[in-house]
């Protein structure tokens, strides 16, 4: 079957209708006929939710740009592989996984220097290390509230981070993100408490900071008023 | 019931995945343990928090996606098709050693001739800047609009290259407004009937697109059918 724009599949969402009323389901038909225009809707609705996940993986804002670019390209590129047997978000954050757990890996794999005091790896570290010297509340003065959640966010091992960032920041469901790592069920639901608490005990300091409650507050009540208007 | 599996509970509960027949339980176990009442308040402090700290793409995402694609594109074009290969034998150097030299001199001689670059840029006048440098945008040369169209207020470092609008939520607006940054003095000076040829040949550029990808499928597909074809008959002989 010759796939162009003027000669759409029988079944296939009307083109004329506004891009924002469709499923992300119906956008991708629409790319995968040659409508550039339902791309620009995908790349709306995914794009900040991309950046959000990669970035508090990668922790570096120039790398989680060009991959959450990396993504959107391969989604187009190969949106004829799509097929409506599972969720496009979930297709698209197994894209968007998958280039996390290669990048990640190949920063492991990248020559190290030799420590006569070697860090322990990432999961025998133990959680939250008391230091009985350091005053939380001198870290957290000056700060940003964002990068001090995305500093709590990148301590967490990378294993328990990725279900925790799908559900948290990606507001998938366990179903969805077991289809996105491959991982079980169970597996899912105890990496995503695991994760919990190691965030909470990240970010115990904060908790106890008045004005970056206050700042929260404010936060929230601005997001509040955007909605509003 | 220990603390450390309340705490289970409470992460499913937040996902509305605990089972209900241990809701109660969950609550009586709350009802009684500070511990877990303060660690149930903690997690929602922290999906707050992360609501909250949101991060936010820069404005040049859009732009920078539509190079990247470009270029993806043209990638997978020159794979599929790839131009047959040249290897250049000495007359092919000793050409285009001509062809530098020749370049060289005659910039030596406008220079010469015309003196420098500023005295042919009138200051102060021309449109604002819209450089268009993606070959997916390119208009035929026989429409007689230059594919490139450069603000001749500007010395040449202060040129840019700035996005033009379309695709992505990308629009005239913003190039011109990024454009006035980048300027000296000044407003924008397009007057109403540059802005109205400007939208029409941004629709002239998104039939041309529409019509080049789909072409570029009608190509995928056909090579998809000879590659399968000529793989038919290698499994025949």
């Amino acid at each position: 079957m010759n796939r162009s724009i003027e000669n759409l599949p029988p079944g296939a969402p009307d083109p004329g209708q506004n891009p924002r009323d469709l499923r992300d389901e119906d956008l991708i038909v629409l790319v995968q006929n040659g409508h550039r225009r339902a791309f620009d809707e995908i790349v709306a609705r995914y794009k900040g939710r991309l950046y959000s996940f990669t970035l508090r993986m990668v922790k570096d804002p120039h790398l989680a740009e060009e991959m959450t670019q990396e993504t959107l390209i391969r989604v187009y590129m190969h949106a004829d592989k799509y097929r409506e047997i599972a969720k496009f978000s979930t297709w698209v954050f197994t894209i968007a996984t998958n280039l996390v757990r290669n990048r990640m890996r190949q920063k492991s794999r990248a020559p190290r220097m030799l420590s006569l005091n070697p860090v322990p790896e990432e999961d025998e570290q133990p959680v939250d290390p008391p230091d009985p010297h350091a005053d939380p509340s001198q870290a957290i003065e000056g700060a940003e509230l964002g990068d001090l959640i995305a500093e709590a966010t990148a301590k967490i091992p990378e294993k328990y981070r990725i279900p925790f960032l799908l559900r948290e920041v990606d507001q998938l469901t366990y179903e969805e993100i077991q289809q996105v790592t491959g991982l079980k069920l169970g597996t899912v639901r105890s990496r995503i408490n695991r994760a919990r608490n190691r965030f909470r005990q990240n970010i115990k300091p904060l908790l106890k900071n008045e004005d970056l409650l206050a700042e929260l507050e404010r936060i929230e009540a601005m997001a509040g008023s955007e909605d509003e208007e | 019931m220990t603390c450390s599996r309340i705490r289970e509970w409470i992460s499913l509960e937040m996902d509305g995945q605990l089972e209900p027949r241990r809701v109660a339980s969950l609550e009586r176990h709350l009802e009684d343990c500070a511990e877990c009442r303060s660690y149930r308040e903690d997690l929602h402090l922290g999906q707050r928090l992360i609501a909250a700290t949101e991060p936010q793409l820069p404005e040049s995402f859009d732009w920078n996606l539509r190079l990247g694609l470009s270029r993806a594109m043209r990638e997978a074009a020159q794979a599929a098709h790839p131009w047959p290969e040249r290897r250049p034998g000495w007359q092919t150097w000793f050409s285009r050693a001509g062809v530098a030299a020749a370049c060289g001199l005659a910039a030596v001689l406008t220079v010469a001739v015309l003196g420098p670059m500023d005295s042919l840029l009138p200051r102060g006048s021309g449109p604002a800047a819209v450089v268009i440098d993606d070959p997916t945008l390119r208009l035929p040369r026989s429409t007689g609009e230059p594919a490139v169209a450069v603000d001749a207020s500007r010395r040449p470092l202060e040129r840019r290259f700035l996005p033009v609008s379309g695709g992505f939520g990308g629009s005239l607006q913003r190039g011109v407004s990024n454009s006035s940054l980048l300027s000296e003095s000044s407003t924008p000076r397009l007057d109403d009937a540059q802005v109205v040829r400007i939208r029409q040949l941004e629709q002239d550029v998104e039939t041309l697109r529409r019509r080049l990808f789909a072409k570029d499928r009608q190509i995928q597909f056909l090579q998809a059918r000879l590659d399968s074809v000529s793989t038919r008959g290698v499994d025949r002989h």
